[in-house]
């Protein structure tokens, strides 16, 4: 029925180990800065326009605290931008690598995003400090056990999606909602409920798939769900934004050139959700490899 | 090694899958399951006001057909879903007196606990600038109406713009809590934990409860407010809760919105309370905490609205502000002294028992006494709308023809009094009515009696308080400046006296036209478009500034006329953390007084000339008034003395102003 599966490794290629460490923690260092911009400016917005103290934490008597964390993870971004703008020079220093080790834990906290790609970069790190050549570092070839196992992970990394709509739903459902309407109205609110099944049940059968995979693979099957999650990944979240911004097409009233801007909220998705890309990238690399090396 | 290096870099991914998401959702689940093991309970609050639109009483039946209605049959459809509706006694009687089926209906949600009724006053008054017998006789008429009705009044208090009343419990016996919103608090830099705050003040202990406006965790329960705004937005109109419809037009799309929410959230096992319900569990439950710091009167939205200051000071729309509240003061000081006369003519049997019944203060078989009726005019030229957010014509109007018809009214029962045989036998021909002392004089001898002792400096002044006055005004009427006359004066009472500085300013606004406090001459908006002041366009944006140490102030909050407090302004806060905008403090003086402790003197302003709140600062305070649109009158007294002395200078002077005949 299926080959058993084996652990057959044959180099593919080289790559940059070290671009490839920079280009991981890059990702988790972008959202430090941004969360901690954000966070910042909404400190300030609390105390020069709002005014309010109506959310706590988020309090006048707590914005410096807030400030203070904000910059706390800007301080943390821009350790990460300098240690990697330096990385390519000292690759080579233990006291560096392991210096490197420290920040790519810091990064974990930053879920999901931070914790995925900081782990990677810890890994990079690793395979830097072993290698013959650093800069040179063999990329091996997927082989049938690893299309089982990625399409497995993927699935659990991104079984955070409907938990955080899950929450999404609720915390609109309790708010005064009302009071927005017709931007945050029932039917916008269900959407989240439908999303936050419907990816549920996604990400399930993806997990189940890469199960099954993992001993049964049909390379036909294989492809087919490669194909549909490298696309899904990359959508997964822009899907959910601009299913809002539809949902509101109407109150929204765009005209000139907000009508095509207003079709690619999409795109926002798409950024700010590099798990997704990763994942996707990765895809369309194991579909290319799947003609050559793949048994 | 080598074999094993590669193996290591391939399962990197998995590795760091496993740990992105065991991280991720070791975060996210706990809350799901923190959500899960707390009961989810709501609570709402729709507030009706029938006097939305002051003066055009066409919008009445809008109100309650296009409205009320609604959210009542949608309860009633729904036995489960508690709520809370909050509005003024006067919807109540007009919805009784014409709409009997809607009438039961509230009813019998309201006898079965599904309804809570927070029906608290007459009308949607504002009471921060008053003294306290107005808003008890509007609360004590408002409960025997009720219960006249057979409807149970909630035990909370929550008044019209959620204004907090820190004195509330002198006035209000029968109810044990006030509402507080978490913003109030937060606004004057004080962050309680638990919903319920005991409150001990002025010798009367109650509770303030929390409201929040976003969903939080609180007393084991995840709690949220399903909506906490006017009724009329919820239904009608278009888009939001922001602006309503001209006509108050149903909105079906929004009714059936409200009702999907309150379906999905009872499918998630939502409790709906109403908002007494909660509070019973709170403190049944013992979420209480003490009340550690005392809240200055406040709107609702302290800070978008400066705690009051769009109410007693901005004066966007067509009211002055300053001017109406003062002519509402007047008004209310009038009926006190009518009540006074009539009470003592009855007593000395000047009246008899029908003259009583017709002129007093008492609803006698489904008739409002006189004296009644002039109160309840006042009652509702105090709501709020006459000089908030930016009050239309008629609204300005409906405060000045309210005022205006209350004076008539107490003129007529005065006169019916005066008319009788034994008035003078028993008074005499000139007679002194005096409030503060519950007296009725006769005798010139014992009259309260003004003496100007002359003329002096604003220097002078100054120099005598070590302080620094400075009025200014917008640059536009530069051709008009601020007049100021400086007196020494005198007040003599029987068995006290009280020397003190008066200061007389005169504004320009941008009508050449000053209304009184009894006038009733209706001014087309096209006739007072022909009254400008030469040479200026603008409005004109006034202040009279008092510099000096104001770091500590003593003054009476409102309702507590007779007692003052002392506050320090670094507890509050001003610029927190270098913050553009200013944090205000008012204080809204309902007996006029703002005492400084330092120097030992009192400010005290003449609230039946020009009622405005001060603006509290370390290194002065401010009586500002925007936007001036009629020429207006200010008085202010520099009052020596210890702070009992000038509370009693105060409150003759303002809470309790003698007419003399």
């Amino acid at each position: 029925m299926t080959d058993i599966p084996h652990q057959t490794i044959i180099p593919q290629h080289t790559e940059n180990g070290v671009s490839l460490a920079i280009r991981h923690l890059v990702v988790p260092a972008c959202f430090e800065l941004l969360f901690g911009v954000v966070l910042y400016f909404f400190a300030y917005l609390i105390l020069n326009k709002l005014q309010i103290d109506a959310l706590p934490p988020f309090t006048i008597s707590n914005v410096p605290i807030i400030q203070g964390i904000a910059i706390g993870f800007m301080v943390v971004s821009s350790f990460h931008f300098i240690y990697l703008s330096l990385l390519n020079r000292f690759y080579k220093n233990k006291s560096f690598l392991f210096i490197g080790y420290i920040l790519g834990c810091i990064a974990v906290p930053f879920i999901p995003t931070g914790a995925f790609f900081g782990i990677l970069f810890i890994t990079d790190l690793n395979t830097i400090r072993v290698a013959k050549d650093p800069k040179a570092v063999e990329i091996l070839a997927y082989n049938k056990n690893e299309v089982g196992i990625e399409i497995k992970t993927n699935a659990l990394v991104m079984l955070h999606l409907p938990v955080v709509l899950y929450y999404l739903y609720l915390y609109l459902l309790t708010i005064q909602s009302d009071i927005l309407y017709p931007n945050f109205r029932m039917g916008v609110i269900l959407s989240l409920k439908i999303f936050m099944y419907a990816y549920f049940v996604i990400y399930t059968l993806q997990f189940v798939a890469g199960i099954i995979f993992r001993f049964y693979g049909e390379k036909l099957w294989e492809q087919i769900v490669l194909i549909v999650f490298s696309i899904f990944n990359l959508l997964a979240v822009g899907i959910v934004i601009q299913t809002y911004v539809w949902l509101n097409w109407a109150t929204l009233e765009f005209s000139g050139i907000m009508l095509v801007v207003g079709n690619l909220f999409w795109v926002i998705g798409i950024v700010i959700n590099p798990i997704g890309i990763f994942f996707s990238r990765h895809f369309i690399k194991l579909l290319r490899q799947m003609g050559s090396n793949l048994n | 090694m080598e074999q094993l290096r590669q193996k290591s870099k391939k399962n990197s991914i998995f590795l760091a899958g496993i740990v992105a998401t065991i991280a991720t959702l070791g975060i996210l689940i706990p809350g799901i399951v923190l959500w899960v093991n707390h009961p989810m309970i709501s609570t709402s609050y729709y507030h009706y006001n029938l006097q939305y639109r002051a003066g055009q009483e066409q919008t009445y039946p809008e109100i309650v057909e296009n409205s009320l209605q609604h959210i009542i049959y949608m309860y009633g459809n729904h036995s489960t879903w508690n709520y809370t509706i909050e509005c003024q006694f006067m919807l109540i009687e007009y919805v009784h007196d014409n709409y009997p089926t809607l009438f039961d209906e509230i009813q019998a949600q309201n006898s079965r606990g599904q309804l809570e009724l927070i029906v608290v006053q007459f009308s949607s008054a504002f009471h921060v600038p008053y003294p306290v017998k107005n808003f008890r006789e509007s609360v004590n008429y408002t409960s025997i109406r009720m219960e006249e009705y057979g409807l149970r009044q909630s035990i909370l208090i929550l008044l019209q713009e959620g204004q907090w009343l820190p004195a509330f419990g002198q006035a209000v016996p029968n109810h044990v809590a006030a509402i507080l919103s978490i913003e109030q608090c937060g606004y004057f830099n004080y962050y309680p934990k638990q919903p319920v705050l005991e409150w001990n003040f002025g010798g009367v202990k109650k509770h303030a409860f929390m409201i929040p406006w976003f969903p939080r965790f609180e007393a084991g329960v995840y709690h949220h407010q399903i909506y906490t705004q006017d009724g009329e937005k919820i239904n009608t109109g278009g888009y939001g809760s922001f602006d309503v419809a001209v006509d108050f037009d149903f909105n079906p799309l929004k009714q059936a919105n409200l009702e999907k929410r309150h379906i999905e959230l009872e499918e998630n096992g939502n409790l709906f309370m109403t908002l007494e319900d909660f509070y019973n569990y709170c403190v049944e439950n013992e979420y209480v905490e003490s009340m550690e710091k005392y809240i200055p009167e406040t709107e609702w939205v302290a800070a978008q609205y400066q705690t009051f200051w769009t109410w007693m000071g901005q004066g966007s729309g067509w009211t002055d502000d300053g001017h109406l509240l003062a002519r509402i003061y007047n008004a209310m000081t009038i009926t006190q002294a009518t009540e006074l006369l009539l009470n003592k003519s009855y007593t000395h049997a000047v009246i008899n028992d029908t003259n009583f019944a017709e002129w007093g203060q008492y609803r006698i078989g489904g008739q409002d006494g006189k004296l009644l009726q002039a109160k309840k005019l006042v009652w509702e030229a105090q709501v709020t709308d006459t000089t908030g957010i930016s009050p239309r014509y008629f609204e300005f109007w409906y405060g000045m023809n309210k005022t205006s018809d209350a004076l008539h009214i107490c003129s007529e029962i005065i006169e019916n009094i005066r008319f009788k045989p034994t008035f003078n036998t028993v008074f005499g021909n000139n007679l002194q009515i005096n409030p503060y002392t519950l007296s009725i004089e006769n005798q010139t001898s014992s009259f309260l009696n003004v003496t100007d002792l002359g003329v002096l400096s604003i220097c002078e002044i100054e120099g005598l308080f070590d302080l620094a006055i400075l009025s200014t005004q917008s640059d536009e009427y530069a051709l008009y400046p601020a007049a100021l006359e400086v007196s020494r004066m005198n007040l003599k009472a029987n068995d006290w006296s009280q020397e003190y500085f008066q200061l007389n300013f005169k504004f320009r606004g941008k009508y050449n036209v000053e209304y009184n406090n009894t006038g009733d001459n209706y001014i087309s908006e096209e006739e007072l478009n022909s009254m400008n002041t030469m040479g200026v366009i603008s409005k004109n944006d006034i202040s009279i500034h008092f510099f000096g140490n104001w770091s500590t102030v003593s003054y009476s909050p409102a309702l507590l006329e007779n007692e003052s407090i002392n506050l320090v302004r670094d507890h509050y806060y001003s610029f927190p953390y270098e913050s553009k905008a200013e944090w205000w403090i008012l204080l809204s003086a309902c007996n006029g007084m703002v005492y400084n402790p330092q120097g030992g003197f009192g400010i005290v302003k003449n609230n039946t000339v020009r009622h405005l709140a001060a603006n509290w600062r370390s290194t002065h305070i401010e009586f500002a008034e925007t936007e001036i649109k009629y020429n207006s009158t200010h008085q202010y007294f520099i009052v020596p003395g210890t702070v009992q002395e000038v509370l009693r200078f105060a409150n003759q002077i303002n809470s309790y102003r003698w007419i003399t005949l």
